[in-house]
């Protein structure tokens, strides 16, 4: 359908004339058929009053007829009235019993129908023409006195009513649908001129507006008078200047935005070079730092361990420096590794290599780790293995439980424990709980302790060292590995790190038996 | 003992005398229908005074020949004395077919109504009593001066006009208002000795009184009045006379012999012939009595025949 095709069918002005149009024929129609009831029943009415015309005219007649039983003046006195266009038919009665009759009438509540012969034909009622009729008595005056000698009934019908009325209904439904019609195209007309046109006109000024020659836009209605489509043209004129307007202020603020866009690109690269050039300088600096550190901490670690070797076991209060040697010199090893990790993660070409691990090796060897830090507060660690088997790096894995129970042990109470227990809430994922019994954490904490660097009051009140990237680092390896790690606490009771895995394929369900490691 | 028995014997017999007498007559008045002729208001009045005589209650109402058979058949009147053949058979024989009317029986006498002229006319038309020598004698009759005779009429609707269209003759209708007209001009004809052709019946008084004949058109038949293919004119109805030797009937509402059963046989009895109802006319017309009187002279003067026509059981019946 053509734009134009389109506009003429569902405009709203031809919705409009279409839509009066229509209430204009439906309130026509009610107005006209109102009209022809109320023609017929005036004109039956008139039809009945005929009739009873007929009694002053014919009863004279019928009644020294009657009187005299001259049936066959009767009779031409009925045929006569026959002749009348409004009567169907005529029955005389003589004390209450038909005498005679022409036409049709209605006799004991039948229809009976006199042919030319004057034979009757009973008519079915079903069938009947709709008579109606009026009756009047017929008095013959002998001296001075009105002598009842008989009755007539004077019928007509329907048929008679339409016949008069059908000229006239007919005429007025010509005049009706005529005037229907010059109303229609009158209103089409003037319609047309002075609504429909000007809002096509309108309509294809602003299919055709170009924006980028707003300036050169201008609309003429053709209205000679001043109306609503005066008014609308006036306002798609100042629309247009305005938008025109806009659109050069667009256009400056194009321009200006373009200048500071360049600018902005030019600062952005030159603070993307200087970060590359501090990233490069930072990790030649890790680099340098790891292996100023390591080599070092390498020969205080390994030189602990010689020395320890060399040192007789009665000699305990050396055997003690050198174990403090040791473990202060792997410690600082860990830092310095750790912080390593927290550097690389940071950068888009980290990779952690993933295989099959036994979770029960990797927790089992952590736990013998970490045992010896909750010794002094008598803290126990109880562990059921499950064999459970995923999909990550064994060597981060054992990271992130170091990480994990380290902190669980540094933050317990005194006689505290830590429940380390395998769920697997999928065939996919396989998590790993940690419930400790320790200080817990506050609800505004946990937003942030996965921060980088990050650490709480208590443990800067209680003196616990660390450098606040444990869990940030442990957060990143899981999620490089397709895990996720989350923690639920509550203070004074404790905390429950979920660390969730991604099951390996050939991964052996879980065995359903205790082994507690203290 | 004796006593006792005339104390009971005496109201036993007029118990019984009572009791054994017929029931008394209804007395609801009998209505008499009275025309306009004379013969016809006698009669009425004869027949009233001998019901009366009877121990009936009698009562006359004035009626037009038109209207009597409406008023006799829906018993508005009771009984018409005088049922002329000529003039009112076809009503009556239609009213007697509805069962509205019952003939009581005719009279002796006939009837014969037509035109009538006095005896001298045939000195200056010969060839009457032949209706035929009308057609030469038309002028005779005329009374201004033109070819064309006067027929006078009575003022009753007779095919006067049909009858002169049909036997073409020259003829015209002068019809009276009154009977007594007829006579009028019958008597200044007749005083003047001009020749006079007039609508006249039998019995009347006329015959009484005059010498004269009716013209004799032809016979009557009843094709004469229904076929105009009948008779000497094939174009036109009532080329006839009016019937001859018709019958003088009487006749009745048809619930009278119910009401009042012995009046109907007494009026089934009543019989009159020509002689006597030409001269009760007579009486009327020509010596100017009464209508009343005439027939009160009659009554009294002829007891024995009337007394006749009233059978034993009504002397005191019902």
């Amino acid at each position: 359908m053509t734009k134009t095709s389109f506009l003429q069918k569902n405009s709203v002005a031809t919705q409009l004339i279409k839509i009066v149009f229509m209430f204009y024929c439906a309130v026509a129609i009610v107005i006209t058929v109102s009209q022809v009831i109320i023609e017929y029943q005036y004109t039956e009415q008139e039809i009945q009053d005929e009739l009873s015309i007929n009694q002053e005219i014919f009863e004279p007649i019928l009644s020294a007829s009657l009187w005299n039983l001259d049936k066959e003046q009767i009779q031409n006195t009925i045929n006569g009235m026959y002749a009348i266009p409004i009567i169907n038919g005529i029955k005389i009665e003589q004390k209450n019993k038909l005498l005679t009759a022409t036409g049709t009438i209605k006799h004991n509540d039948k229809i009976i129908r006199y042919d030319d012969s004057g034979s009757p034909m009973e008519l079915d009622t079903n069938t009947s023409t709709n008579l109606f009729s009026f009756q009047f008595p017929i008095n013959y005056q002998f001296r001075g006195e009105p002598r009842l000698v008989g009755s007539a009934t004077i019928y007509s019908s329907s048929s008679v009513v339409i016949d008069r009325v059908k000229m006239g209904i007919i005429l007025l439904i010509i005049n009706s649908i005529l005037k229907t019609i010059a109303l229609w195209v009158l209103f089409f007309w003037v319609g047309k001129r002075i609504l429909l046109e000007p809002l096509h006109k309108l309509v294809d000024t602003i299919n055709n507006v170009n924006f980028k020659k707003l300036d050169k836009i201008e609309i003429d209605l053709n209205n000679k008078r001043e109306n609503e489509l005066t008014i609308i043209e006036n306002a798609f004129s100042n629309m247009v200047s305005k938008l025109a307007d806009a659109r050069q202020e667009v256009l400056n603020s194009h321009l200006i935005l373009e200048d500071k866009v360049k600018q902005r690109t030019a600062e952005l690269e030159l603070a993307k070079a200087e970060a590359e050039l501090a990233n490069k300088t930072k990790t030649e600096f890790m680099s340098r730092i790891s292996h100023e550190f390591n080599t070092p901490l390498n020969a205080i670690v390994g030189g602990s361990d010689v020395l320890n070797s060399l040192t007789p076991d009665d000699q305990k209060d050396n055997k003690y420096l050198i174990d403090n040697i040791k473990i202060a010199g792997k410690h600082l090893s860990m830092l310095v590794k750790d912080i390593m990790d927290v550097v690389q993660s940071t950068k888009d070409e980290f990779e952690i290599e993933l295989h099959n691990c036994f979770l029960d090796d990797i927790i089992e060897s952590c736990i013998n780790m970490v045992k010896p830090l909750g010794e002094p507060k008598n803290i126990s660690i109880i562990y059921v293995p499950q064999h459970a088997e995923v999909l990550a790096n064994e060597g981060r894995v054992r990271q992130i439980m170091l990480h994990i129970l380290t902190n669980a042990v540094l933050y317990n109470k005194q006689n505290g424990n830590i429940i380390i227990s395998i769920q697997k809430p999928n065939p996919h994922n396989i998590e790993v709980h940690i419930e400790d019994s320790g200080v817990g954490i506050s609800d505004d904490d946990l937003e942030r302790i996965f921060l980088p660097f990050t650490r709480l009051n208590y443990p800067i009140k209680q003196c616990i060292d660390g450098l606040g990237i444990g869990l940030s680092l442990s957060k990143t390896l899981v999620e490089h590995m397709d895990g996720k790690i989350s923690i639920t606490s509550k203070e004074d009771i404790g905390s429950t790190f979920i660390v969730s895995f991604i099951a390996a394929k050939t991964a052996t369900p879980a065995v359903d038996h205790e082994k507690a490691v203290n | 003992m004796q006593r006792i028995a005339k104390f009971f014997w005496i109201p036993l017999l007029v118990f019984c005398c009572f009791s054994s007498a017929n029931p008394s007559k209804n007395q609801t008045p009998i209505n008499i229908i009275v025309n306009n002729w004379s013969s016809q208001i006698v009669l009425a009045y004869i027949t009233g005074e001998i019901l009366d005589s009877v121990g009936y209650k009698t009562t006359y109402s004035e009626a037009t020949t038109n209207e009597q058979w409406g008023s006799l058949s829906q018993g508005i009147d009771h009984v018409q004395i005088e049922v002329w053949e000529g003039t009112m058979s076809e009503m009556f024989n239609r009213m007697v077919e509805s069962g509205g009317i019952i003939d009581a029986g005719s009279h002796d006498a006939k009837t014969r109504e037509d035109w009538w002229y006095p005896s001298y006319v045939e000195l200056v038309c010969p060839g009457l009593p032949d209706w035929q020598a009308l057609k030469r004698c038309a002028s005779l009759f005329s009374v201004d001066g033109s070819d064309v005779g006067e027929y006078v009429a009575g003022p009753w609707e007779k095919p006067e006009a049909a009858r002169i269209r049909a036997l073409e003759l020259n003829f015209s209708v002068s019809t009276v208002s009154e009977a007594d007209e007829l006579w009028v001009a019958l008597s200044h004809a007749r005083k003047n000795k001009l020749p006079i052709v007039l609508f006249n019946w039998s019995p009347n008084w006329v015959e009484a009184v005059y010498d004269g004949k009716f013209v004799e058109f032809p016979n009557y038949s009843p094709e004469c009045e229904t076929d105009p293919e009948w008779g000497l004119n094939p174009d036109f109805h009532y080329d006839c006379g009016n019937p001859k030797n018709g019958w003088l009937k009487k006749a009745v509402w048809s619930k009278f012999p119910d009401l009042w059963p012995c009046a109907y046989d007494i009026i089934k009895n009543i019989n009159f012939d020509n002689k006597s109802i030409a001269m009760l006319a007579a009486q009327v017309d020509f010596y100017k009595e009464s209508h009343r009187d005439t027939a009160a002279k009659w009554v009294n003067e002829n007891k024995p025949t009337w007394k006749k026509w009233i059978p034993s059981h009504c002397v005191s019946g019902s």
